[in-house]
């Protein structure tokens, strides 16, 4: 008989991790690149709560607070510089926006 | 006799994996939102699941509450203007490149994962334990304010950060030189 | 809660004011001194009356070792250090404390009159301030909160040297005295660190009770003495002092008379077991303290500006309470300092009283006669400068003649102090009865366009005047018992107080005698100058120094040395940018695939282990 085991939960948080990070490099729109980062971290978030689980401490609970934290502030950051860059250059296209280069 | 929390699990861990996969190949940002929506409920359920309540609650409360109505938002604000379909896909070779190295990290990742199936702990707080000295509520409470009181007030500045950066950002302000909408 | 509330009353007093000052700025309204004032002045009238219950509070205790302690809240703690922030209101803080609140409040008062025509809100907030963190200092029962004072009257200094900031001259003398203090900060630092890696603790009364390596000690006091020299303008540091000047004149007289130049003082009695321990720093603070009681009383007789020679003359008199501390009798010291706080207050209000009536003339050589239409000042003005003479039974004397008495008799005592501190002493008399028979008696030599105006100070300046030349008069005689039923173990040196008593009351009056037969008659103008020349040594030796120095470097390494590679450097990355220009695709999607894969690469190696080095 199998048993809920903190191990599959990693499992798991490495695959939405992966699929994450796959959607950021493909996807081109800059909405859904930043969702994709949330994905990301959200999987790092739960692979912190299974080691915790599994080393039978809540630091890993601390961390995830301040993770959350960390992605509030980057999302509201991520989204107020999609809006600029619109607003200045009319598109949300990654590949569009290369001003850097020049 | 089936183990109700393992039934849980893969329920919750299916609707995740997906979801993220909608998220990622929807072509429509407002269908990839909604899926992030349903990927964030099912991590808060699997939270639970380890007894995270805390976490679960914050989950549900930060991701679902305040983040996924920003991106919505968002859409919302450019809506008019965004295109519907993704504007032009990546080339197939960077597709293919991207896919086999995410693919080699997750499973070099998940060998780690198998690995942990026989670590030893090396904290004493077990489950019962915690419910002993008042729950994981208090216990990460008394830690947050404690131990972690430094980074927690720095946690501070950060947010006071990003709401100036934010407002900074996304003030129409009509920059010499540049365009104005 | 009683010391809590007379510190944070200034602080209220501060934020009302502060409010008060930008909500009529945010109406386009000018904000009125009267109603800047009076928030102010009130704060600091209740702060003083609070303090004097505290005091009787203290007394009932039963002075001696006793104080009241109030501990408001964990500070700091990290790792093994652990501090509270509170107060503790001792017979040291005491005197202190109802100095700050006292004169504090008397020149608040002042300041509405002298500041009615350019003062606003904003003046009185830093006022306010100040006092806020003066107390802080001085009540702060650990080395940080006192650093946090410290710091807060530097700051509260600054903004109020600079207060009139249209004039480029008076931001620089701010941004001066600022930097200058900050050398002084740096010693304070340190001594804190090294108080805390030996002690490990900043609690005041438990790091004062802490017996030091006697190699640690010496370093440590030699550092809070720098932290002096700087705050109290001592030898090398006091430079900034006289620029101070800049600022309105009761900020002078509060500031950088009565009260902070003072905090070394302070700092040095609160350390005092500390710093006993080690004779070298007691020898180092005693002849720094002489060399500056001596070398500013020497070039207040050369200065023409009247708030200049005051300057001078507090540098002096810190130095003769510095000596007290050197030979180890703080506590006569810490006298001289409440005696010094009621007469060197109530000369600079003078001043700024005389200032006011000649419409900002500041040079000693354009005033005279002033005694017939300025009588209020006249006469107060009077009771200062015997104060400051030492003449009994003003309060100088005692406190004046108390130091001279110790250097010979305390245990690190020696003639040589006496002989240097007399001499200065002969000359305070001397410059200062200049001052005085210029500004006040012989013919008017104030200019046409002064005399106009001329006028007596409105009875907002006249009170303070009047309560301070009371404090100056009888100031002396709480202490006075005190010296004199002690008994000393059989006099060192064969000298008895009686013979210290004449020979400084007759040194004070021969150098009061020899300035006014110069001075009375026959005025000649002089020109102010400066005979150490500190300033322009500082300018020439550092300022110069320094830019010689760096010319020399620039023309060596510059030209020969970094140019050379810097061509090179050129050329490489010039060859380097056309190799990976290629790369540089400009798609944000590329540079994190690239970031990714390498990544990966990583990861991999960690997990799989790379051939030679095994995994984790």
């Amino acid at each position: 008989m199998m048993t809920l085991e903190p191990w599959m939960m990693l499992v798991v948080s490495m695959v939405i991790f992966g699929i994450g990070l796959f959607g950021l490099l493909i996807r081109k729109n800059l909405l859904v690149m930043l969702m994709c980062v949330e994905l990301m971290l959200n999987g790092v978030n739960l692979s912190f709560v299974a080691f915790s689980k599994i080393h039978h401490s809540l630091d890993g609970h601390l961390a995830v607070l301040f993770v959350m934290t960390v992605a509030a502030a980057e999302s509201a950051v991520g989204l107020g510089l999609v809006i600029a860059l619109f607003r200045t250059l009319r598109t949300v296209d990654s590949d569009q926006i290369q001003i850097l280069r020049d | 006799m089936i183990d109700y929390s393992l039934l849980a699990f893969f329920i919750f861990s299916s609707i995740a994996i997906f979801g993220s996969l909608m998220v990622v190949f929807k072509k429509n940002p407002v269908a990839s939102a909604f899926a992030l929506v349903a990927v964030f409920f099912s991590f808060a359920g699997l939270y639970a699941l380890m007894s995270a309540h805390l976490v679960a609650a914050l989950q549900i409360l930060v991701y679902t509450g305040a983040i996924m109505v920003l991106f919505v938002f968002v859409i919302m604000l450019l809506n008019q203007d965004l295109p519907v379909e993704d504007l032009k896909s990546s080339s197939p070779f960077f597709k293919a490149v991207s896919g086999l190295g995410v693919l080699v990290l997750v499973y070099a990742l998940v060998r780690v994962a198998i690995l942990a199936r026989g670590m030893e702990p090396k904290g004493s707080l077990t489950e019962d334990k915690i419910a002993e000295q008042g729950g994981n509520v208090k216990l990460i409470a008394e830690s947050l304010f404690s131990d972690h009181v430094l980074p927690f007030e720095l946690t501070s500045f950060l947010l006071l950060g990003a709401i100036v950066a934010t407002i900074a950002l996304a003030k129409r302000k009509n920059v010499a030189g540049g365009l104005k909408s | 809660m009683i010391i809590s509330l007379l510190v944070f009353l200034p602080l209220l007093g501060f934020s009302l004011t502060a409010f008060y000052h930008f909500s009529c700025s945010s109406r386009k309204k000018e904000p009125t001194v009267a109603v800047g004032g009076f928030l102010a002045t009130g704060a600091m009238v209740a702060s003083f009356c609070v303090s004097i219950v505290a005091w009787f509070k203290l007394r009932s205790a039963g002075f001696g070792d006793a104080s009241i302690e109030e501990s408001l809240f964990s500070w700091m703690k990290v790792g093994g250090l652990q501090v509270d922030f509170g107060f503790r209101f001792d017979r040291l803080s005491a005197v202190f404390t109802l100095v700050i609140t006292g004169v504090g409040s008397l020149i608040h008062l002042y300041s509405i009159g002298y500041m009615e025509n350019d003062g606003s809100a904003r003046y009185f907030a830093y006022l306010n301030l100040f006092c806020f963190m003066m107390l802080n200092l001085v009540l702060g029962s650990s080395l940080p909160q006192v650093f946090l004072g410290w710091e807060g009257v530097g700051l509260a200094s600054y903004l109020l040297i600079g207060f009139w900031s249209q004039e480029m001259g008076n931001v620089a003398a701010a941004q001066k005295a600022f930097i200058m203090n900050r050398i002084g900060d740096l010693g304070l630092l340190f001594a804190m660190f090294l108080g805390f890696k030996f002690a490990g603790t900043l609690d005041l009364a438990q790091l004062s009770a802490f017996a030091f390596r006697p190699d640690v000690a010496t370093i440590f006091g030699l550092l809070i003495f720098l932290a002096c020299t700087g705050k109290s303008a001592q030898i090398p540091l006091f430079t900034w002092l006289p620029d101070a000047m800049a600022g309105p004149t009761p900020v002078s007289a509060l500031i950088h008379a009565a009260t902070m130049v003072t905090s070394g003082i302070y700092l040095l009695g609160r350390l005092n077991p500390v710093i006993a321990q080690s004779p070298v720093v007691m020898s180092v603070i005693g002849a720094i303290g002489a060399a500056t009681a001596l070398m500013a009383a020497i070039t207040a007789c050369f200065q023409t500006d009247i708030k200049k020679v005051l300057a001078y003359s507090t540098i002096s008199q810190l130095g003769f309470m510095f000596v007290a501390c050197g030979v180890g009798a703080a506590e006569t010291g810490v006298f001289h300092v409440m005696t010094h706080a009621f007469f060197k207050a109530l000369l600079f209000l003078g001043a700024g009283s005389v200032i006011h009536a000649l419409s900002g003339t500041q040079d000693i050589f354009k005033m005279g006669g002033l005694r017939r239409v300025l009588p209020w000042t006249f006469w107060t003005f009077t009771v200062g400068w015997a104060a400051i003479l030492g003449l009994p039974p003003f309060s100088g004397f005692f406190s004046k003649d108390g130091i001279l008495h110790e250097t010979l008799v305390a245990s690190h005592g020696n003639p040589v102090l006496f002989g240097i501190l007399a001499f200065s002493a002969f000359l305070t008399a001397f410059y200062m009865t200049r001052l005085y028979v210029l500004v006040f008696t012989g013919d008017s030599r104030v200019s046409e366009e002064a005399k106009k105006h001329i006028h007596e100070s409105p009875l907002v300046m006249v009170i303070p005047l009047v309560v301070l030349s009371i404090a100056s008069l009888v100031g002396g005689w709480f202490g006075a018992p005190v010296r004199f039923e002690e008994t000393h173990a059989a006099p060192a040196h064969g000298v008895s107080e009686a013979v210290i008593m004449v020979v400084s009351v007759g040194l004070a009056l021969a150098g009061a005698y020899i300035a006014y037969r110069k001075y009375s008659s026959n005025v000649r103008m002089e020109l102010s100058k400066d005979p150490f020349r500190i300033d322009e040594f500082y300018l020439s030796f550092f300022g110069n120094g320094v830019k010689k120095a760096s010319s020399m470097v620039g023309r060596f390494l510059e030209d020969g040395l970094f140019q050379k590679m810097l061509q090179a450097s050129g050329v490489a990355v010039d060859l380097g940018g056309n190799l990976f220009k290629t790369v540089q695709t400009g798609s944000a999607q590329g540079y994190l695939l690239m970031m990714v894969l390498a990544l990966i690469g990583l990861v991999c190696g960690l997990i799989f282990g790379v051939p030679g080095y095994g995994n984790f």
